[in-house]
């Protein structure tokens, strides 16, 4: 029973901590973009 | 909304100087955010109704719930090679660059997708197979799937030219999705460990909409990530065409 249920939280833990990091991923690479789009404009 | 240029538009703008498209305002999509969050509340709410509502499996016990994550996971990757499936045939047609652009999103969120799906299966096998990995068709297939996609993001990471990058890029999308039938009827075909494909027309009625609400959650996340991944492509691409701009012109603009 409290073996089921720490593969159940190492699954639930796992999808979270994998779906939030991409999220967290995708939001720093749009601002890096936004900023290197910001700095291009600035060159020109 | 951004706008963006076609491989040609892209070449005549930038030899002109004038692009007026890569000076376009290049805005987050004013539905990303709110679907964001959406996706959010959805994916609490149906784990939350998951963990909780379902009772034991008479033969899985509590294992029974990985099933409302790993099975929407599965789904939503193939969803999203669809989807780069769709995008890269476009792409050909019409030779737009959003279409390329598109696909990218696609495939990433779907590579993480695959991996998180294979991961998940793994958890759930070691208690009920006695082996966090086996060479079951299913299991194999999906493997060659996240093979097959990193490969494409990495064709795309390698190749600088981007008419070049996006040509190449949906034939392999194109010849990639010919894997993806393969996966989900491998069960069907080869009867092995692997059981047939969960559904809520297959699971018990009891687990159903836990299997449904799950469902609907990632697959407003995968939209979301294609939506939010998009924006950053759409973005890098337009500070790649501006520096083309200052190159070609002297700073000049």
């Amino acid at each position: 029973m409290t073996q089921e249920w720490n593969f159940v939280g190492a699954a639930y833990g796992l999808t979270w901590v994998v779906l939030a990091g991409y999220a967290l991923y995708l939001n720093g690479r749009a601002r890096a973009a936004r900023e290197a789009l910001r700095r291009a404009e600035v060159e020109r | 909304m951004e706008t963006i240029q076609s491989p040609a538009e892209r070449a005549s703008s930038a030899a002109t100087g004038t692009a007026s498209a890569a000076r376009a305002d290049v805005a987050a999509p004013r539905w990303v955010a709110p679907l964001g969050w959406a996706a959010l509340l959805a994916f609490v709410g149906s784990q939350a109704f998951g963990l909780m509502a379902s009772s034991p499996d008479r033969d899985m016990g509590h294992l029974q719930k990985i099933m409302y994550v790993h099975v929407p996971a599965a789904w939503s990757s193939m969803i999203a090679f669809l989807v780069v499936f769709v995008a890269s045939v476009m792409y050909l047609v019409k030779r737009r660059e959003k279409y390329d652009l598109v696909a990218a999103s696609a495939a990433e969120a779907g590579v993480v997708l695959t991996a998180l799906t294979l991961a998940l299966g793994s958890i759930w096998g070691r208690p009920t197979w006695g082996v966090w990995w086996t060479w079951d068709p299913r299991l194999t297939t999906t493997a060659i799937m996240l093979m097959l996609y990193a490969g494409y993001l990495a064709l795309r990471s390698f190749t600088e030219d981007p008419e070049r990058r996006a040509r190449w890029s949906a034939a392999v999308g194109i010849l990639a999705f010919l894997n993806v039938p393969i996966v989900y009827m491998s069960v069907r075909w080869w009867r092995t460990l692997h059981q047939p494909q969960s559904s809520p027309a297959t699971v018990d009625t009891a687990y159903a909409w836990g299997l449904r609400l799950n469902a609907i959650a990632v697959l407003l996340i995968l939209v979301y990530f294609i939506g939010r991944r998009y924006h950053a492509a759409a973005l890098e691409r337009a500070a790649e065409t501006r520096r083309e701009e200052i190159a070609l012109n002297g700073g000049r603009s």
